[in-house]
């Protein structure tokens, strides 16, 4: 009877009751991290994110269980699980695969991807439904993948030659379709040329190139879609500018163990992040 | 004339013959080792960077055009790194391997997927073709046959055919030529089970170098790094 007498109580106090469910979620969460910590898990970032009314921590992790990499990503009031793997073909390629589980006071959501290359084709798909906006579950999910609903992407690859690769991008964000066509040409620099659909048509230009230490990835969407993303990487810093009409902007700057992103959007108001991952195990070793 | 006979058959000859034939075949196969480590020696001098061209067979058994780029650090931290530059479907993809890893970029997703080498698959054209930075751990997989002098390309060879110990090299028998001059390989041949050629290479443009380690293990500034 101990649940029947639970039922009655949170008919009266939902909230609390579902805040108090919450809490034990991310009790449990990090109970579970901290165990894995540090002798299996792979990396644990901790940050602090803050938009207007609204103050969170949030905690990302990783786990390697056998042939599967369990992930766990948790703010307040939602936690996510994602349990992935893949199929490694060395040169060849590779198809990476896995499903994400969210769950939280505001709704729910789950997501199926995959994502890889095999010879000269490359994919990278997403199936997901979400019951409220993706945002209250996890605060990463930016743009596009904050909305409700069916959200599903397909974005495919085929490698011309060594040097042409044609994309195709086709999507449904509830509640509209896009798609995009694009032509890419490498020789020192690697130029993009496309075009889309998004509410009306656009077209694309994008510059990827060696810019002084660092390398610069430049792509420009105008027309009915406007879309500036820039991201400047070097070995030791890695820098992110996104610029959208209707306004929106983000900036995020990558150095070591840390990242801060901050930005503006019509949903959020202004926003910033701020992260640490702590590399655990063989992590280390991997940028020798 | 009889007698002469009798004399030619006679099984104690024989065995002496016999005998004669494995005391010759393990001074030659001993020779064979000996240019295997002649070869590990040499390729141990200095970083160095070779050219492959040839063919090799893919998994789903058609044959195509290969050329890659294969540089070596060898010493404590002996580390290799092979581009592709083709088939064109893989060009600007990349291995590299050291005693504990093994980093595989793949250009299409922009990413390097970073394995345990136990655990790593390099193979991927049907032949290991990193395996050929370190000879001598190549060569100790193999049982070798006693070496030919042959004529390369490059001048006066040794040919030197192994069958594999066990299963793991993925191969059923590989030819190697080696140059007298500069003991390095020059050309591989490699056979599956029925004889068919998995891969025929030619090492083109080698040369010493300053290479580092870390020096092969540059990969774009933007790549994602995928650990397994």
């Amino acid at each position: 009877m101990p649940n029947a007498e639970r039922q009655t109580l949170n008919a009266g106090k939902p909230y609390v009751v579902r805040r108090t469910a919450c809490r034990g979620i991310l009790r449990i969460a990090c109970g579970l991290l901290l165990l894995a910590t540090p002798a299996f898990a792979q990396s644990l970032t901790l940050g602090l994110y803050g938009r207007s009314g609204y103050l969170t921590p949030t905690l990302e992790g990783t786990l390697p269980v056998g042939d599967f990499t369990l992930g766990l990503r948790a703010q307040w009031a939602a936690l996510g699980l994602t349990a992935e793997s893949a199929v490694e073909l060395g040169p060849i390629g590779r198809v990476g695969y896995g499903l994400r589980a969210s769950l939280g006071l505001p709704g729910w959501a789950v997501e199926g991807f995959a994502r890889g290359a095999l010879g000269p084709v490359g994919l990278d798909a997403n199936l997901g439904y979400a019951s409220t906006s993706r945002q209250n579950l996890w605060v990463g999910d930016y743009g596009e993948a904050n909305l409700s609903g069916l959200n599903v992407r397909l974005f495919g690859r085929y490698r011309l030659s060594g040097r042409e690769t044609l994309g195709l991008t086709l999507g449904y964000a509830n509640p509209f379709l896009y798609g995009e066509a694009s032509y890419a040409t490498r020789a020192d620099t690697t130029w993009t040329f496309g075009l889309g659909y998004r509410g009306g048509p656009y077209g694309l230009v994008g510059w990827r190139g060696e810019l002084g230490q660092g390398l610069l990835d430049l792509t420009l969407r105008a027309g009915f879609y406007n879309r500036l993303e820039a991201v400047l990487s070097t070995e030791e810093l890695k820098t992110r500018l996104t610029l959208s009409y209707p306004w929106a902007a983000s900036l995020g700057v990558e150095r070591g163990s840390w990242r801060a992103d901050a930005g503006y959007g019509a949903e959020s108001g202004i926003f910033g992040w701020l992260r640490y991952t702590l590399e655990l195990g063989e992590e280390k070793d991997a940028e020798r | 004339m009889p007698n002469a006979k009798r004399q030619t058959l006679n099984p104690r000859r024989l065995l002496a013959v016999a005998a004669m034939i494995c005391v010759l075949g393990l001074v030659f196969a001993q020779s064979a080792t000996d240019i295997a480590k002649q070869v590990q020696a040499n390729l141990e001098k200095s970083p160095w960077e070779a050219t492959i061209t040839g063919k090799v067979q893919t998994p789903d058994g058609s044959t195509q055009d290969a050329e890659l780029r294969l540089q070596v650090v060898p010493g404590t931290n002996q580390t290799a790194r092979v581009e592709f530059n083709k088939p064109a479907s893989l060009e600007g993809n990349f291995v590299v391997i050291d005693d504990k890893e093994v980093w595989n970029y793949l250009f299409l997703t922009n990413q390097v997927i970073i394995q345990p080498r136990s655990k790593a698959k390099v193979e991927g054209l049907g032949v290991n073709l990193t395996s050929l930075g370190d000879f001598e751990e190549l060569t100790n997989r193999l049982n070798l046959r006693p070496p030919l002098e042959v004529n390369s390309a490059d001048g006066p060879a040794w040919r030197i055919v192994g069958t594999p110990k066990d299963n793991s090299l993925g191969f059923a028998q590989i030819e190697l030529t080696v140059l007298k001059s500069d003991p390095r390989p020059v050309s591989i041949r490699i056979l599956d089970s029925s004889n068919k050629v998995l891969a025929e290479l030619n090492f083109r443009n080698f040369k010493r170098t300053n290479l580092t380690a870390s020096a092969l293990r540059k990969r774009p500034a933007d790549a994602e790094v995928v650990r397994r």
